[in-house]
């Protein structure tokens, strides 16, 4: 697998200008068709979110009324309202997804960065081995894991809570990091590090001062990589949480879900809307630097 | 201080990381799937071979039907997620600012599975939905539930993971199909390639390891789906979508004596299956044509 890993890491996403170019792409299609394809393709990964938001703002009689209506009749933010004044643990989901990814996303790239740090340019006994070992780690299927994990969480008292979703996280997501910045850590010039050397510098000075400083594109493309495993898992949340206290958005819009469908349709809406719009907006503001690390994932099995 | 000893200490949270929360867990998991372990009653396990290994396999007629399932649903998803991107991604590469149309492709992948689900079965839903609105109107029928039946319930799954998984997909061709050299393609029209072998002989060729890679990842994904049917189908309607790792979380933690050693056995084999495909891959993956 690892000639296709860094072929695509090879890959640049554009954004270069480009000229006249000879056959590229398909041929055959006129450009009118080209963007009448595109724009069905638009409308056809933007309509669910549509339908959300435009549900959201109308009342619960038109959202329970006979004929399914796409455009709002009427205009209302009840929903919202709604949600606000009751909140049954949304904002509770919300704070502890955030918590449990920031936590997640700092602690996996020191400790993936110290560990790539020590691999990139230290010679000790068994360094070829643990560094199979850990990237092996990478490609186990996390199922595997869980049954036993579950074990060990329960007796040292993990279970629901941030903390014990944090480690666990980490621990899977590591690798990843490690992997990556490895090879980042192996570009950056042995001149420098000998200069950084000679004027007096440590090891873990030139860390900081040097390594990590030079590696911002990596460290971004680790940390969006690890922001998306920890705001989206579900499985292991599920299975280790059972309060509010330490549910996480993924499990706690499922709990919404079925307390709001017997009683407030118009108020899954608003949940929903309010569940992607931030990291929406989070993802366009960082477009780039969230579309070159995600693809440089691709290589995580 | 000797260097090798500094080396340790860098690597020593990230090994400790590793050793108790990876390696010792997927330990145990092996060891449990030897065992008659069950979680509330610890004190009566023993070992018994590959009894649960046997029970998976031959006996447990539900562990067979929840690997029938997610074979089908593999079926259905892997040729339509490895697909439907390759045109959006030629199209796309064409268009010389491609900033819009990457963002828009994009977007629904940021947005967390267990969200998406949520908002599907709103889509789904056999009154309120949109979806079961439009379907009505074309087949012309009353009755049209699309998470209720069992012959459309799997089928509305695998829409949804399609559709989820597709701006991924297109990215990682556009990605690819921009880091083709612009001087293959010169080459080929000084040699007079018209667009079509061009096409068929420069573009195909330097995409397929990315095909491979989606069809590896789409692979191992789908064996492992879980989210897509506990959230919206729950498994129903008639275990027509249980999954594997669905089954496999209802015997650890939903269905009475919490089995621990039979789940951990069907995780065991998960894997199994799932480290043979990535291996296989990684040999069919080396690039012929360059």
């Amino acid at each position: 697998m690892t000639t296709a890993i860094t072929e695509q890491l090879a890959g640049r996403p554009g954004g270069r200008v480009r000229t006249r170019r000879p056959a590229r792409g398909v041929p055959g299609l006129g450009t009118v068709m080209v963007y009448l394809i595109l724009a069905a393709m638009v409308a056809l990964n933007l309509f669910p979110f549509f339908w959300v938001v435009l549900s959201s703002v109308k009342p619960t009689s038109e959202i329970h009324a006979k004929e399914v209506t796409f455009i709002p009749h009427k205009l209302t933010l009840d929903n919202y309202r709604n949600l606000f004044r009751n909140m049954i643990g949304f904002d509770r989901y919300y704070l502890n997804s955030f918590l449990v990814t920031v936590g997640t996303v700092a602690l996996a790239l020191l400790v993936g960065s110290l560990a790539a740090y020590a691999f990139a340019r230290f010679d000790f006994p068994g360094r070829e081995v643990l560094f199979y070992v850990l990237v092996f780690s990478m490609f186990l299927p996390g199922e595997i894991a869980l049954i036993g994990r579950f074990e060990l969480f329960f007796r040292f008292r993990l279970v629901n809570k941030l903390s014990g979703l944090i480690l666990a996280y980490t621990a899977g997501s590591m690798a990843l990091v490690l992997f990556i910045m490895r090879n980042v850590f192996r570009g950056i010039p042995q001149d420098m590090l000998d200069a950084a050397r000679i004027d007096g510098a440590g090891s873990w000075q030139i860390f900081w001062e040097i390594m990590v400083p030079l590696s911002k594109t990596g460290l971004v493309a680790a940390g969006v990589l690890t922001f998306m495993g920890a705001w989206n898992e579900f499985l292991f949340a599920l299975t280790i949480t059972w309060s509010n206290a330490a549910r996480t958005l993924p499990v706690g819009i499922m709990m919404l879900r079925d307390q709001y469908q017997h009683w407030e349709y118009g108020m899954l809406f608003a949940t929903v809307m309010l569940s992607f719009l931030p990291v929406m907006i989070l993802f366009i503001v960082l477009q780039k630097q969230f579309i070159r690390g995600a693809t440089a994932g691709a290589i995580k099995g | 201080m000797d260097s090798r000893w500094k080396a340790y200490m860098y690597l020593a949270p990230a090994l400790g990381l590793f050793l108790l929360f990876t390696a010792y867990p997927v330990f145990r998991s092996v060891q449990m799937s030897f065992q008659n372990y069950e979680f509330l009653t610890p004190q009566n396990t023993r070992y018994i071979g590959l009894g649960n290994y046997r029970e998976g396999l031959v006996q447990d007629e539900k562990s067979r039907l929840a690997l029938g399932n997610t074979l089908s649903y593999t079926a259905m998803f892997l040729p339509c997620y490895v697909l439907l991107p390759l045109p959006v991604a030629f199209l796309i590469d064409r268009l010389r600012r491609q900033v819009f149309m990457r963002v828009v492709t994009f977007l629904p992948v940021v947005v967390s599975g267990a969200v998406i689900a949520v908002l599907w079965t709103t889509l789904y839903h056999p009154t309120y939905g949109p979806l079961t609105a439009i379907g009505k109107r074309l087949l012309g029928s009353d009755t049209l539930n699309f998470l209720g039946e069992p012959r459309t319930a799997m089928p509305s799954l695998v829409a949804m993971a399609v559709w989820h998984g597709f701006g991924f997909n297109v990215l990682l061709y556009l990605v690819r199909l921009a880091a083709i050299p612009q001087d293959l393609y010169e080459a080929a029209a000084v040699d007079g390639a018209g667009r079509w072998r061009t096409f068929w002989h420069v573009t195909v060729p330097l995409l397929r390891p990315a095909i491979y890679l989606v069809m590896v990842l789409g692979l191992i994904g789908s064996l492992k789906v879980f989210g897509p049917m506990f959230i919206m189908t729950g498994g129903g309607p008639k275990n027509s979508t249980v999954s594997l790792v669905m089954y496999i979380y209802q015997t650890a933690f939903q269905f009475g004596n919490l089995r621990f050693g039979y789940a951990a056995a069907m995780a065991v084999m998960l894997a199994i299956i799932i480290m043979t495909f990535a291996i296989a891959s990684s040999r069919l993956n080396r690039p012929v044509d360059q």
